[in-house]
């Protein structure tokens, strides 16, 4: 829909839109349709993440959690010994990480996946991605001048990969694939962006 | 041409006395840190005895290198030889030559020589090839052999670098003009009794379509412009506090009483006195850098020539252009000036910050003229799409919101109320900011516009952007705005360019433009 100038007399409307948007897992919005919220420009990319990237992000957020809690149980415990520290910063920083850490080991994987879409046509690649911001890239298939999968231990526990698709220019990442799909979509683009270069 | 050749064996000299010069540098400061009373003759007499010392260790480690070291060309590749101990061999196809530089330091003027760089796609930061001492005829035979299209290309280039170098007035460059114009000649004799008809040909061919060559005027402009006084402000600066206690109190007291009455004014005069020292500095030395810059286009090449001391040359393929930019600076804008310049794929050195300066100064309102002439490749759209009015408070929003952060807690400050004197200045840069930014999209060319400081447009062409991303932030997506985005390929890596806030519209305009699904 064109911009009419009338921004006002919309808001209500739009701001339901925009809580539609987010992800029913993360945010409690009861109804709405799911997939008209964002609209970035038309022809949104089809395919989906794995959805066992919730588990593999949950964990490595877990991760980064208890790494960060070692500082304020370090505060909490070793640091009394020697100084004499009010407790309740530290509790305050243990509370801090608790809730960064729900923020990024539960809500912000429920977000990322929903807004994660890609789609591999025969010509280019189309891919959405964001948290806050939303992404929409598009790659040429022409382009691309390798495709790589790779995974790390929390990735290979959940049997997940990530593909990494470069251009000359740039690099772009569809995390979260389960192993075979990223391997399936490697060959695939490979082949696609040779073809492509034939025709160059 | 088949044959191994080896540098000319000048290279040996040249390179012992550069890397004599490295290692004579540190033990010369230590002279100078302890200079054992004054005594000159002592102080020349360690420095002659390093160096001698020096010279018995570096000039055969140089003629065994000069030695080891030969190329070879023939159709279509170079082959390259080196290493006493470790032998090394490489060949570089023709093909994946990105660029082929001559340079000319002052030295290699007086002894007729060039260096020469050839570099491929990919190569990392390193040169592939680097030649120290050529002649320079050798030199343009080996830029031709990997580079011109066809063999009776070498005429022309080496003729116009020998008439460019000619005009220097030289001494040096112009000997030499005269020992290779027989030569030069005499092939154009073989060439016209050989193909009579190829000649005239390629005598067309290599006619410069179109040549650019800076002005004096416009090339003080430049360097006046061109903001390196800022940088060397601090140098000045430096110098100045070591010369202060050199300076007699005499002076300063005159000061004081004749010119300026108070402290203050003293330390404003010393000030401004640097600056423009520092301008006047910048400036010269842009001048003698820049000094006869040329442009020049010839078929699907664009020749750059440029330097005073140091000859620079450029040959770029326009295949290897990846994006023009037009680069106002903030100084030059109220000029109504611009410079050109081009985003190259594995291009530009590291010294120049891999930056591909295409012309240093050019009449803003004469671009369009300047490149349907030199790049008609690439068009400079006359109107724009402008951001809506609704992305105005976006673009103030951002100028000001970091200033917010430092404004409000200097309130609590006596006169930190004045602070809020740069509030007014951010919106008026973020308004500026707003008011440059804009999109055009041509049949084959998107053009982004836009400000940080300077002014930028980038034109780029569809089948050199690697990449394309719409985003928006929600409050973007709430007042139907997106941010759009470029990759092109640059050297060292790509290069993003990006316009904030433009109307859904346009992105999707953009997108669909871009897009390969119809």
């Amino acid at each position: 829909m064109p911009y009419t100038g009338k921004i006002r007399f919309h808001t209500w409307r739009r701001l339901r839109q925009l809580l539609q948007g987010l992800p029913k897992t993360a945010l409690i919005i009861p109804g709405g349709e799911v997939d008209r919220e964002v609209n970035m420009i038309e022809a949104e990319p089809k395919e989906r993440l794995d959805r066992r990237a919730l588990k593999a992000w949950f964990f490595s957020g877990l991760i980064w959690g208890l790494i960060l809690m070692i500082f304020p149980v370090l505060y909490l415990t070793v640091a009394p010994l020697f100084w004499d520290l009010p407790a309740v910063y530290g509790w305050l920083a243990v509370g801090l990480v608790v809730l960064y850490t729900l923020w990024d080991a539960v809500i912000v994987p429920r977000i990322k996946l929903h807004f994660w879409r890609y789609e591999i046509r025969d010509d280019e690649i189309d891919i959405r991605h964001g948290v806050f911001i939303i992404r929409r890239t598009l790659i040429p298939m022409i382009r691309v001048q390798h495709v790589d999968t790779e995974h790390g231990p929390i990735m290979r526990l959940f049997g997940l990969a990530t593909l990494k698709i470069s251009t000359a220019a740039s690099e772009h990442r569809i995390p979260a694939l389960s192993r075979e799909r990223a391997a399936e979509l490697r060959g695939e683009i490979s082949a696609l962006a040779r073809v492509s270069d034939e025709d160059v | 041409m088949y044959d191994q050749k080896r540098q000319h064996p000048l290279m040996i000299p040249l390179a012992s006395l550069k890397s004599l010069l490295i290692f004579l540098a540190p033990i010369v400061l230590v002279l100078l840190q302890n200079p054992g009373d004054g005594n000159l003759a002592r102080n020349l007499l360690i420095l002659a005895g390093s160096a001698v010392a020096l010279l018995v260790v570096i000039l055969p480690l140089q003629v065994l290198s000069w030695a080891f070291y030969t190329y070879r060309y023939e159709a279509g590749y170079l082959h390259i030889k080196s290493g006493v101990i470790f032998k090394k061999e490489r060949s570089i196809k023709r093909e994946r030559v990105q660029t082929v530089n001559i340079r000319r330091g002052i030295f290699q003027r007086l002894l007729g020589l060039a260096s020469l760089q050839v570099e491929t796609a990919g190569g990392g930061s390193e040169s592939e090839l680097s030649l120290t001492a050529v002649t320079l005829e050798e030199a343009y035979n080996i830029k031709e052999s990997l580079e011109g299209p066809a063999v009776e290309n070498d005429l022309a280039p080496e003729e116009n670098a020998e008439k460019a170098a000619g005009e220097i007035g030289d001494e040096g460059v112009v000997r030499e003009e005269k020992e290779t114009a027989p030569r030069a000649g005499l092939k154009a004799l073989i060439d016209t009794a050989l193909k009579p008809g190829e000649q005239t040909r390629a005598g067309e061919d290599n006619q410069a379509e179109a040549t650019y060559r800076i002005t004096i005027p416009e090339l003080f402009i430049a360097g006046a412009t061109s903001g390196g006084f800022f940088v060397l402000f601090s140098v000045t600066g430096l110098i100045f506090s070591q010369a202060l206690p050199f300076i007699p109190d005499a002076f300063w007291e005159h000061l004081l009483d004749r010119v300026t009455s108070t402290a203050a004014g003293t330390v404003v005069l010393v000030v401004l006195v640097l600056l423009f020292l520092s301008w006047l500095i910048s400036s010269l030395a842009f001048m003698v850098q820049y000094a006869n810059f040329t442009l020049q286009r010839r078929q699907d090449r664009l020749q750059v020539t440029w330097g005073l001391i140091e000859q620079k040359q450029l040959t770029l393929n326009l295949n290897r252009l990846q994006a023009l930019v037009v680069h106002e600076g903030i100084l030059r804008q109220p000029f109504g000036r611009c410079a050109l310049v081009a985003e190259v794929a594995g291009g530009g050195s590291r010294e120049q910050n891999y930056i591909t300066l295409l012309f240093p100064l050019l009449r803003t309102d004469e671009l369009s003229h300047f490149l349907a002439r030199i790049l008609p490749e690439y068009r400079l759209p006359d109107t724009f799409v402008p951001l809506p009015g609704r992305a105005l408070r976006r673009y103030m929003f951002r100028a000001a919101a970091p200033l917010l952060l430092i404004i409000v807690p200097l309130q609590w400050i006596p006169y930190g109320w004045l602070s809020i004197s740069l509030l007014i200045l951010a919106l008026f840069w973020g308004y500026s900011r707003y008011r440059a930014g804009a999109t055009f999209l041509d049949d084959k060319q998107m053009t982004m516009k836009f400000r940080f400081v300077n002014r930028f447009r980038v034109l780029m062409l569809r089948n050199c952007i690697q990449a394309f991303q719409v985003s928006a932030n929600p409050f973007q997506r709430w007042r139907d705005l997106r941010t759009a985005r470029a990759w092109v390929l640059s050297s060292p890596s790509g290069k993003a360019f990006q316009v904030a806030d433009i109307d859904i519209e346009e992105a999707r305009h953009l997108w669909n433009w871009y897009s390969r699904q119809k």
